[in-house]
């Protein structure tokens, strides 16, 4: 039987090189489900493609908070962004953009607000033992994948979207999509003023005002190539971004007219890879160079308007990333995966004594396949010579039982061990960076069940999962007696709890219902036991959408739990933020090529603080014109 | 299938539920206030800086009692106190103002903005009041019968610490950090408080952080010596009078790095904060040594001290311990003898202490 299905796939493959029709994409579609298999799936979630699609004009950070179970800390529209999963913070999100890490080698973090949803095309988070080909991923990863388009003729999509607070959005997908070749250009300009009103708390006595000096502008183009030749892809991706933004004062300063801060964050990451396919594997080799500059700027003036401070931090990074990857059917179902991957990561900084630098060596192995019928069974193995020293064996193994007797019930278990490297900043700020830090060492038993079925018209998706995490040698940033801050591996943290997703599907003559919602609970304490900072014991997401012809309508739903903003055990009321929950509204209507939307954010108008005195905005429109071609 | 939806159901009404807590706060805070007050500072950028208040009597501490008053928070980094007739002045070092507030009741009177990163305030008479700013180069010069600037003495280097001799105020050139270390930080600088103008300079050592008096009317400067490039520690004796160091105790470079210096109510012995991080010891020293201590008074045993005060009615000695910095500090009660006598529990980072009697 297996034999059989390898031969119609490898058919399909042929067919795919040798004809001109629609049927080429299968040829990545059957790639992966030949190296691909349920043990290998067991601990990821792909976020629905149609749905990036629709939501492509957000920031990732709202996408994921709002579809994912992933929890976002922000500082508002146009702020810095981080995402948590499972209770850890944002350094132990590593961001992968076609296999490479993009998480800044100086900060170690992703800022979720600078990667807008229209860059992307597919987004798969993953956790446990699903993160054991990456160091960093102690939380878990998010991948963010570009996909093949051949065969699909002219590509023209523009949007254009309006909002509250002048708030301007541009996106232009234009190109070509020949049988083997693709040529394509994603473009996008995003601006807004950023000016709503909100109730200053923070002040006395308190007052509605303006937020002031919160604008932004971004820029982003990404020039794409697609090569396919016999078995072969090639494919050079840019990906660039401009952004200029000026931050905000907290709720108590907002009367400092002397002070002015802003950052300029601008970044290409280039790759290029080579991937070609024989009929029991492929083999892939993948270069990328990345640029970051982040510089922040902190400007304080007398009352005359001389510049009396300047705070110039430039931090600029270049990073250089090969991979060779290798899939390989060796007997029966089971399947070896290899990787050898180097990464150069150089920051230049003012707030470094020189250059900096790091070389890290991957090594890694996995094997895939089946124990018993119903039982499928990976090991994954990886040794990283961070400077040319072993950071150590990391090993995971993941187990995946299909009930034979319950279709569409899936169970899966699965053990993890990995590390994180300290960030440059971590080893090397000046003052109190600290060289002698050792690495996060993080160990995770996870399981969850899946249940996917369709019921006639009916389909349902549900999981339920738990998790334990064990974190050592925490690295957290000290003020010390000598009046700087220094970081040190303080802690060990446990993280444990659980998460719980449901999509369910319903079509009916010409109506569409469809309902998805995300449920976590995350219990993340340090030795004192105490739950640490800005981690809400519970966040919670809803979906609903109807579609009827061409209409659509949709509602989401975001839910964020009380969080403490300091390590005390119960904290007075007025340094604890309160949950709250969000409503988003859209209605849509597609008319030939256009699509017209028009949303409602914070339908509710809930005055709410993400981060402590940070302000936020209420209710808020914003319309979008889509033409597609 | 039913479960999930329920289990949904169940999330949802927790959520509306809980959105709907209560904010009021039932305790009332104790008052009049005589003890001591506590600012503490808070996490840098977080404006979670609180006012404590410590009754030694009764042996009770109250915490939050800015907030409780008045509803909003005091702001990021509340630096300093100061009292004056009967208001308290509170000092807020990154929200770059002054909050006044009645003393007996804490009730908000009114906030004075300007200052680019101010530190410390010292009333010099008349209804004047000197404020110290680590990003200016000079004192602004505050009225208080209106709570207005004045005016500002520039004096060409950044401010911190300050006492008052005769008609002089002596005032540490702390730090250069923010003026690209082109101004002064191993000087005490001499402003005739009269005529508001700078008068003199004394060279000290590097960063001189603390300043007391003594019962020779001697100023003690405590300089914690550079973190880079000149570390040279030093523990400083200044005659007001001849504005010349009469006594000069070095510390050990690169190890020492000496803070928080405090007297007692008789200007006999003077105290401060010695060591490394986690290690940092109180000091207790006699003004007429010939030599600083080397056991120490209080020794930390892991505790990280943050700031010393002395009882002025009773040689007590008070040592905040700021902990991890990020949960709420305590303060520890010492006895003039250096007995532990009670300690009790105040905000995050206690730093500035004010015996109000």
């Amino acid at each position: 039987m297996k034999r059989l299905l390898t031969l119609v796939m490898m058919m399909f493959a042929c067919a795919a090189v040798a004809q001109d029709t629609i049927v080429l994409q299968a040829v990545e579609i059957n790639a992966d489900a030949i190296h691909r298999n349920v043990a290998e799936t067991a601990m990821e979630r792909k976020m629905d493609t149609a749905l990036l699609k629709r939501l492509n004009t957000i920031p990732m950070s709202q996408l994921l908070i709002q579809h994912s179970p992933v929890f976002i800390k922000t500082y508002g529209p146009g702020g810095v962004a981080t995402a948590s999963f499972r209770g850890t913070t944002a350094s132990h999100t590593l961001v992968l953009w076609n296999g490479f890490q993009i998480n800044a080698p100086s900060l170690g973090q992703v800022d979720f607000s600078t990667i807008p949803v229209f860059m992307t095309e597919q987004v798969a988070l993953k956790w446990g033992s699903g993160t054991s080909a990456n160091s960093g991923g102690l939380g878990g990863t998010v991948n963010i994948e570009n996909t093949e388009h051949f065969g699909e003729g002219w590509i023209l999509d523009l949007k254009q979207t309006y909002g509250s607070f002048n708030t301007f959005g541009s996106y232009i997908t234009a190109g070509y999509s020949w049988a083997s070749h693709l040529v394509r250009v994603k473009a996008y300009r995003c601006s807004s003023d950023n000016d709503f009103e909100y109730n200053n708390i923070g002040v006395i006595p308190h007052q509605v005002m303006k937020q002031k000096n919160a604008d932004f502008v971004d820029y982003g183009l990404m020039p794409e190539f697609q090569w396919r030749f016999r078995k072969s892809l090639i494919t050079i991706v840019s990906w660039n971004q401009w952004s200029d933004r000026n931050c905000p004062q907290i709720m108590p300063n907002v009367n400092n007219s002397n002070t002015k801060e802003y950052t300029i964050n601008d970044y290409t990451r280039n790759m290029v890879s080579y991937k070609t396919y024989w009929n029991t594997g492929k083999i892939e080799v993948k270069s990328a160079y990345f640029y970051e500059k982040q510089h922040y700027f902190l400007e304080s003036y007398t009352n005359i308007g001389t510049v009396v401070t300047k705070i110039n931090s430039k931090n600029d990074a270049n990073v250089l990333h090969q991979i060779a990857e290798v899939d390989q059917d060796i007997y029966r179902s089971w399947k070896f995966k290899g990787k050898v991957q180097w990464d150069y990561e150089q920051v230049k900084s003012n707030n470094y004594d020189g250059v900096k630098a790091r070389n890290t060596l991957s090594f890694y192995g996995a094997v895939v396949g089946k124990v018993l019928k119903p039982l499928d069974l990976r090991l994954t193995l990886r040794n990283d010579l961070v400077d040319w020293k072993s950071a150590g064996w990391f090993p995971t193994a993941t187990l995946s039982y299909s009930a034979l007797y319950v279709k569409g019930l899936k169970v899966n278990a699965g053990y993890s061990h990995n590390y994180r490297s300290p960030s440059l900043n971590d080893l090397y700020w000046h003052p109190g960076g600290n060289p002698d830090l050792k690495p996060e060492n993080g160990r995770t038993v996870d399981g969850n069940i899946n249940y996917t079925r369709s019921f006639g018209l009916f389909t349902i998706e549900g999981q339920l999962g738990a998790y334990y995490s064990k974190v050592k040698d925490w690295i957290q940033w000290k003020p010390t007696a000598w009046r700087y801050w220094v970081p040190e591996n303080v802690a060990t943290v446990i993280a444990y709890g659980a998460e719980a997703h449901l999509k369910l599907g319903y079509t009916v003559g010409d109506w569409d219902f469809s309902l998805s919602g995300n449920y976590v609970y995350s219990h993340t304490t340090d030795e004192m036991e105490i739950q640490l900072i800005y981690i809400p014991l519970h966040h919670a997401n809803a979906f609903a959408e109807v579609k009827w012809h061409d209409w659509n309508l949709s509602y989401t739903m975001e839910y964020t739990g009380e969080r403490k903003t300091s390590m005390n055990p119960n904290e007075f009321y007025g340094f604890r933020l309160d949950p709250y929950m969000l409503h988003h509204l859209a209605l849509g209507k597609r008319i030939r090529h256009f699509i017209v939307e028009f949303k409602i954010n914070n339908v509710t108008d809930v005055d709410y603080m993400a981060i402590l005195w940070r302000a936020m905005p209420g209710r808020s429109f914003e319309i979008s014109l889509n033409y597609t071609l | 299938m039913k479960k999930k939806l329920l289990f949904l159901a169940v999330v949802l009404s927790i959520a509306f539920v809980s959105c709907k807590k209560d904010k009021s706060d039932p305790t009332p805070p104790a008052s009049p206030y005589r003890g001591v007050f506590v600012l503490n500072e808070g996490t840098f950028t977080y404006a979670n800086s609180s006012l404590s208040f410590y009754d030694p009597v009764a042996d009770t501490a109250a915490n939050n009692l800015f907030f409780r008053v008045n509803h909003a928070p005091i702001g990021d980094v509340g630096q300093s106190l100061a009292k004056y007739k009967n208001s308290l002045y509170i000092v807020v070092n990154n929200s770059k103002y002054i909050y006044k507030v009645d003393a007996n009741s804490l009730l908000y009177q009114a906030k004075l903005k300007g200052f680019s990163s101010p530190r410390y305030m010292l009333t010099v008479g008349n209804d004047k009041a000197y404020v110290s700013d680590l990003e200016r180069t000079g004192i602004w010069v505050v009225d208080l019968s209106d709570f207005s600037h004045k005016k500002f003495i520039e004096t060409g280097n950044t401010t911190e610490a300050m006492v008052k001799v005769g008609n002089e105020v002596f005032v540490t050139n702390w730090s250069n950090y923010y003026t690209s270390g082109e101004t002064s930080n191993k000087t005490v600088q001499v402003i005739d408080c009269q005529n508001d103008e700078l008068v003199d300079e004394i060279e000290v050592a590097q960063e001189p952080n603390s300043m007391v008096v003594d019962k020779h009317n001697h100023i003690w400067v405590l300089c914690s010596g550079s973190y880079e490039g000149v570390q040279d520690p030093a523990l400083i004796c200044i005659d007001p009078v001849t504005r010349t160091v009469i006594k000069r105790f070095d510390f050990i470079p690169g190890v020492d790095y000496p803070s928080g210096l405090a007297v007692d109510k008789s200007g006999q012995h003077i105290y401060f904060m010695n060591g490394g991080y986690g290690t940092l010891n109180v000091y207790k020293m006699s003004v007429e040594a010939e030599q600083v201590p080397e056991t120490p008074f209080i020794v930390s045993e892991s505790k990280v001290f943050y700031s010393i005060k002395v009882d002025p009615t009773n040689d007590e000695v008070y040592i905040s311990n700021a902990k991890n910095y990020v949960m709420n500090g305590d303060v520890e009660r010492y006895s003039a003898s250096g007995e532990f006598i009670s300690k009790f529990e105040a905000g995050i980072i206690p730093s500035y202490m004010l015996f109000n009697y």
